[in-house]
């Protein structure tokens, strides 16, 4: 038994504390992970992607194209990016932000109107959220990826509490009511 | 008694080496390595024993330092990413002549598929071309364990050892089981033959006899290596080779059986004795290797005329960027397609919707002021050639700057706009940043103000060493002064603060420096802003306790 996962999104959003958390609840509840990441230039606005890996036994840390039971994305654009990486019976859970990247930013491109559209459009079984407006509900619009992976959390075998110690271990202890919070609007979400 | 963490390879490795009695760490900042001495530096034994673990200048600086501390009985590493390696070379290939005393780890991560490097040149061919042993880790528990493995072949054959760690294995967290309770370090004791630590022709000779004798046994450990694994199976068409991560590729298509005969590789020289058992059994051999062809050009020779040896060289596994599954998978398709167990996965395209997502410099860098006023500056003269250096700056390549026109190695802008003024080109700039300066830019500095080059040198200082992810540069709070120790006329050593109000200011004094016919220094500085952020935040976390 494995699940592979897909993380994308943009350098800055937060993706590898999702990572740690995820991490940490993994270990907890005494799955074999494997977890691969991207650093150094991914940070400065680029493109970032990670790959979790758990299961009974792991072997390579990367996930491949057609491969990936889950894929949560952070932004838009990362959905239709990472799009070839989902398994034709796999689930994608998009968050509905749109973070322009350069080329856009400088007006040498065009942020591509329904992105999302085209990826439901190929069959693809995809959940779309709104999470910065539950983030800010919850507390912060930082919260942005704690409200992700409650979306991803619910799509798992990893219990409840399992994830609360984990996110407790993980954020400063000021903010963590408002994780928790963001976490919940996340888990409970649905279509 | 075991416990279990999850960590990343680099770190993994780093824990193995504390918990074997490491004294101390050198590294300089390089993807895929970094954070093999952040672990160092937060590592509670590591913080207890006070293990040296402070950034050198460079991988030079740091692999010399590991040798003084090796000279002297203690276990220490140095880790460097590949193109690291390069400019410890020297230190490094003569290391194998003096040997090690106390155990000597050489840790070089390399970049397969260059995510952030020049080249992804392969560390092995260096353990070959020293002639000294080679450890390759699989997998996050293989790093750990072969901190070890390491430090007790280093100190029983008296040679430093390379470990050869890749971005996918440095950069993946898995869960490893480590020893609860760390060794004590080494007592400080001097090599039992210190003639051999000076190099003159006399000694050399007879130490370069003395280490060729040393190959066969260097052999005979890999033979005997834990790390070199023949796992046999019944399908004998293939037989195959694979080394480091590939071993794990393979068993990621197979779901972990495997029907061909497999000879992990994990320590090298090569096994010979495996490897002519697997000759011998199957029909023909596939090299699985992360990198380049460095096995299998190694099986294969000049002049062979054996068996059939498929790999990167014969067109069946791709021979540029990172191995991975499918490439393996790909490969095996080719050549036993009927394999049984092989498991292939269809694929999606990706949508002509998606528009490319390069990094870029963040909002608020210092870095886009100084390329602000130095594209205003140039704007009038058709040929301004800029040559460029390694860090966050090299990002001023891209739109909307187009600023530079090359970026070759650590400290090269300066030493390549000397060439080129040499050459005539004028203007001639150079812009590096204040971790590379430190690094390898103050000795071209001095070759360019020894001979008075009309050039520009912009020394854009953002107080780190920021494009891997905000270390300590050496030289905050010297530059100034290295420039005037290395002779700069004072007049033409200038500093300005890099904000965007200043732009128009900064632009005036490129302008002035451009027209000085000689070597000017512009030092523009702000700092980072990342690593402004964090330590804002730390003060304040600081300044008002916990409820």
């Amino acid at each position: 038994m494995k699940t592979d996962i897909v993380l994308a999104g943009v350098g800055g959003q937060g993706i590898l504390t999702i990572a740690t958390i995820l991490g940490a609840a993994a270990l907890a509840d005494n799955l074999y992970i494997k977890q691969a990441e991207v650093h150094g230039m991914s940070q400065r606005g680029g493109s970032v992607v990670t790959y979790v890996k758990y299961g009974d036994k792991v072997a390579s840390p990367i996930v491949q194209k057609g491969q990936a039971d889950l894929i949560l994305a952070f932004e838009q654009l990362e959905a239709a990016r990472w799009l070839p990486f989902l398994k034709t019976d796999g689930t994608m859970i998009a968050n509905t932000q749109q973070i322009d990247p350069m080329p856009v930013v400088i007006g040498t491109a065009e942020y591509p109107a329904g992105v999302l559209d085209a990826v439901r459009a190929t069959g693809a079984d995809l959940t779309e959220i709104d999470a910065l407006s539950l983030a800010v509900k919850a507390g912060s619009p930082k919260a942005v990826n704690v409200v992700l992976i409650g979306v991803m959390a619910s799509h798992m075998e990893i219990a409840y509490n399992v994830w609360e110690n984990a996110i407790r271990a993980t954020v400063p202890e000021k903010f963590l009511e408002l994780n928790l919070k963001a976490f919940e609007y996340g888990y409970s979400y649905s279509k | 008694m075991k416990t279990k963490r999850l960590l990343l390879g680099d770190e993994a490795l780093a824990l193995g080496a504390i918990n074997r009695g490491l004294s101390g760490a050198y590294a300089y900042p390089g993807t895929p390595s970094t954070e093999i001495l952040e672990f160092v530096q937060k590592d509670p034994v590591s913080r207890a024993r006070r293990l040296h673990s402070h950034w050198s200048s460079n991988e030079k600086t740091a692999m010399e330092a590991a040798l003084g501390m090796s000279y002297c009985g203690k276990r220490a590493i140095t880790s460097m990413k590949h193109v690291g390696l390069n400019v410890a070379a020297d230190p490094f290939v003569n290391s194998a002549m003096t040997g090690a005393n106390g155990g000597l780890l050489v840790i070089s991560a390399d970049d397969p598929s260059m995510h952030s490097s020049q080249n992804e040149q392969d560390s092995r061919f260096y353990a070959d071309f020293a002639m000294i042993p080679l450890l390759e880790p699989c997998n996050q528990q293989e790093a750990y364990d072969m901190a070890r493995h390491g430090f007790s072949l280093s100190e029983r054959c008296h040679i430093p050892v390379l470990v050869r760690m890749v971005t996918r294995l440095a950069h993946s967290r898995a869960v490893v089981e480590c020893d609860a309770a760390p060794l004590p370090e080494n007592e400080l004791h001097y090599p039992a033959n210190p003639r051999q630590w000076v190099l003159m022709p006399a000694v050399s000779k007879e130490r370069n006899r003395q280490l060729i004798k040393d190959q066969e046994q260097f052999r005979k450990e890999s033979e005997e290596s834990p790390f070199n694994r023949y796992e046999d199976g019944p399908d004998k068409r293939l037989g195959i080779i694979a080394s480091g991560i590939a071993y794990n590729y393979l068993q990621e298509i197979f779901g972990g059986r495997v029907p061909f005969p497999v000879l992990k590789i994990g320590q090298y020289p090569l096994p010979l004795e495996a490897m002519r058992r697997l000759y011998d059994a199957c029909d023909a051999l596939l090299v699985l290797e992360e990198g380049q062809p460095f096995i299998e050009k190694q099986v294969r020779g000049l002049l062979y005329h054996g068996k059939e040896i498929y790999g990167k060289l014969s067109g069946h596994v791709v021979r540029d960027g990172e191995l991975n599954p499918d490439e393996v998978a790909a490969a095996m398709s080719a050549l036993c397609a009927d394999a049984a167990g092989l498991k292939l996965h269809c694929k999606r395209e990706v949508s002509e919707l998606v528009v490319p997502r390069p990094p870029a410099l963040c909002q608020g860098c210092g870095h886009r002021d100084v390329y602000a006023a130095m594209n205003a500056a140039l704007e009038k003269y058709a040929d301004a050639k800029v040559f460029g250096d390694i860090g966050c700056y090299t990002l001023g390549f891209l739109k909307p700057f187009n600023a530079i026109d090359s970026c070759v190695d650590m400290g090269a802008s300066i030493t390549m706009a000397k060439g080129a003024a040499d050459a005539g080109q004028f203007p001639s700039l150079a812009i590096i940043g204040d971790s590379t300066f430190t690094h390898s830019g103050m000795t071209g500095l001095l070759d360019a103000i020894n001979e008075d080059t009309n050039m520009v040198v912009v020394i854009s200082d953002n107080l780190t060493t920021g494009m891997t992810g905000g270390q300590d540069s050496q030289g905050t709070g010297k530059l100034e002064q290295i420039c005037m120790g290395l002779g700069a006329d004072p007049a033409h050593v200038r500093t300005i603060d890099s904000l965007p109000r200043n732009v128009p200011d900064i632009t005036a004094l490129f302008e002035e420096e451009i027209n000085h016919k000689g070597l000017s220094v512009i030092i523009s500085r702000r700092e980072c802003i990342q690593t402004a952020r964090r330590h804002a935040s730390a003060k304040n976390k600081a300044q008002s306790p916990k409820a």
